[in-house]
């Protein structure tokens, strides 16, 4: 009995609230960077992953990219765009996110495809044009795209990127 | 018929086979500092946007988030030069211009070192260098086109930013700096010291020659110049003495994969002294050669000659000549000419045969029956000759 009344104030306190303020989605974000270290424990290798504020050329860095919807109505169509950093290059298949619809840019962010479909024209010395896929090495962004984050709901996306 | 081809395209295939792997190996084998780099304390900034629209579709305001990653030193063993091995005298420096060239992404500090390897002839010669010499370095954060570093004028090449904005210098490459990018060497005529995740400029002119294309993080690396100061000690002999130096630089850190050393071998060249002996029976005019015959009574005129032949000066020089017998030697005979041969006559300067005058000449005081002429310092080369007449007579 007690558990219900509880849930049910609760559940009234969010109506009133409502009520006061216009229903709407708040989208945060928040970016994670780590690198891997490798650490000898008990004479075993282990490596594990810790926050990098620095980091030397050739060093992977793992992003992670938290997002949430902290507001009191579903967000839809929401879009996370990451231009690859500068000093950088993406690394193949790293990018993850569940329940997101992944793509790339090669142009700067002009138009965003799947791998495979992203492909350049060069002219050849006969003067024929050859399409070639990108290779990840000229990624210069992520795209995720999320349908719908509800009310309260969070998400992980993530991808690794080489120092140059 | 086919069971003969068949062996032969076999082999042919092989050769290809080993061609190929050839090439593979040449490439996996070019030098690493061909690898792009990003310049130390560089900022990585990834910024990440997410636009969204509500339930309704109405989109809303788009939010973004930003993290920073510093890129850090990575110490590189620097390129030493070899200057040419010199040749000196007792008493002066060898000194030798070295250059140093950074190839690290970022400025570090190289600590010098120099020592005397081994020395043969000679003992208690010293080396010395600074203590340090600090070299600044960056990378090219947007290629450059073939030419882009044009022959003549001014180049500007994008680098990324340091953490030092406004400081003057990028990674420790200033206004007037000698700096390296793929073997080519350029002046630095201006900066454009930025901060943040933002790209700097370094503006260099052109060195006579228009720059192939330049890939995004090539390393750029200031070249510096030390000098190495060799003391010659004491000769130990009439030969030349050597000494063998060596020179290195590594950074303060201690982190360079190796250590570039060099090593030079100063040569101490020991004085070379001649001395010829010559006799007139014309009262000096003429000195031939040969056996010149003469009579009793009759005056020969003598001229001693000491040259040096070597390239260091030679100190101490006494000219000892005792009279030969059936000879008198005439007082107040005796004159010294400097350089070329010269006759009787025409030498300048008279010696008088008494000690105390502070012409270095006696006959007779220092040694009896003899004529000393303390000479003293003999510099190299035939104009330096010296020349000391005196007359006898026959008895």
């Amino acid at each position: 009995m007690k558990q219900q009344v509880i849930k049910a104030a609760l559940t009234l306190t969010v109506i009133l609230t409502a009520s006061v303020a216009l229903a709407k989605p708040q989208v945060t974000i928040a970016i994670q960077t780590e690198k891997e270290v490798t650490t000898l424990q008990n004479g075993q290798k282990a490596t594990k992953r810790v926050a990098a504020t620095n980091a030397a050329p050739g060093e992977i860095l793992f992003y992670t990219l938290t997002y949430a919807n902290a507001g009191n109505e579903s967000a839809t169509s929401a879009v996370v765009d990451n231009p690859i950093p500068t000093g950088t290059v993406y690394l193949p298949g790293s990018a993850t996110g569940q329940g997101a619809d992944i793509s790339f840019s090669i142009d700067g962010g002009k138009t965003f495809k799947k791998p495979s479909l992203l492909t350049y024209e060069v002219k050849l010395p006969s003067g024929k044009l050859d399409q070639r896929v990108a290779s990840p090495e000229e990624y210069t962004h992520v795209r995720w795209t999320i349908t719908t984050i509800p009310a309260g709901g969070t998400g992980k996306l993530g991808f690794q990127v080489k120092v140059k | 018929m086919k069971p003969r081809i068949s062996p032969r395209l076999t082999v042919s295939g092989r050769l290809f086979l080993g061609m190929l792997a050839l090439t593979v190996a040449v490439t996996l084998g070019s030098p690493p500092s061909a690898e792009a780099t990003t310049a130390a304390t560089a900022i990585i900034r990834n910024t990440a946007t997410v636009k969204y629209s509500n339930a309704a579709g109405v989109p809303q305001t788009d939010v973004t988030a930003t993290s920073d990653v510093k890129v850090t030193l990575v110490p590189a063993t620097p390129t030493l030069s070899s200057p040419i091995d010199q040749n000196t005298v007792v008493g002066t420096n060898a000194v030798y211009t070295y250059y140093l060239t950074s190839n690290a992404n970022g400025l570090d500090t190289y600590t010098l070192t120099s020592a005397v390897a081994s020395q043969t002839g000679i003992s208690g010669s010293t080396a010395s260098t600074p203590a340090s010499i600090s070299l600044g370095a960056s990378t090219v954060a947007i290629a450059i086109p073939a030419g882009g570093i044009a022959a003549g004028g001014t180049s500007v090449i994008t680098v990324p930013s340091d953490d030092t904005p406004g400081s003057g210098a990028i990674n420790g490459i200033a206004i007037g700096d000698t700096i390296v990018i793929l073997g080519q060497v350029y002046t630095v005529a201006n900066i454009a010291d930025n901060g943040g995740a933002t790209t700097s400029t370094i503006t260099v002119n052109g060195n006579g020659t228009a720059s192939g294309a330049i890939p995004a993080g090539t390393q750029i690396g200031e070249r510096g110049s030390f000098s190495l100061t060799v003391t010659p000690g004491t000769l130990g002999g009439a030969a030349d003495g050597f000494i063998d130096v060596n020179v290195s630089a590594r950074d303060a850190g201690s982190v360079q994969p190796s250590t570039p050393a060099d090593l030079t071998t100063t040569t101490v060249q020991a004085p070379r002294l001649t001395v010829t002996k010559e006799v007139s029976i014309d009262g000096g005019a003429t000195f031939p050669g040969g056996v010149p015959q003469a009579a009793p009574g009759a005056t020969l005129t003598y001229r001693i000659t000491v040259n040096n032949g070597g390239s260091s000066n030679a100190t101490s020089v006494v000219i000892t000549d005792p009279m030969t017998m059936f000879t008198t030697y005439q007082a107040g005979t005796a004159k010294r000419a400097t350089g070329g041969a010269t006759t009787y006559a025409a030498a300048p300067t008279a010696l008088t045969d008494t000690n105390g005058d502070g012409d270095g000449f006696d006959y007779n005081l220092t040694t009896t029956g003899t004529a000393t002429y303390i000479v003293g310092t003999v510099a190299p080369g035939a104009a330096n000759a010296v020349q000391l007449f005196f007359q006898v007579k026959i008895n």
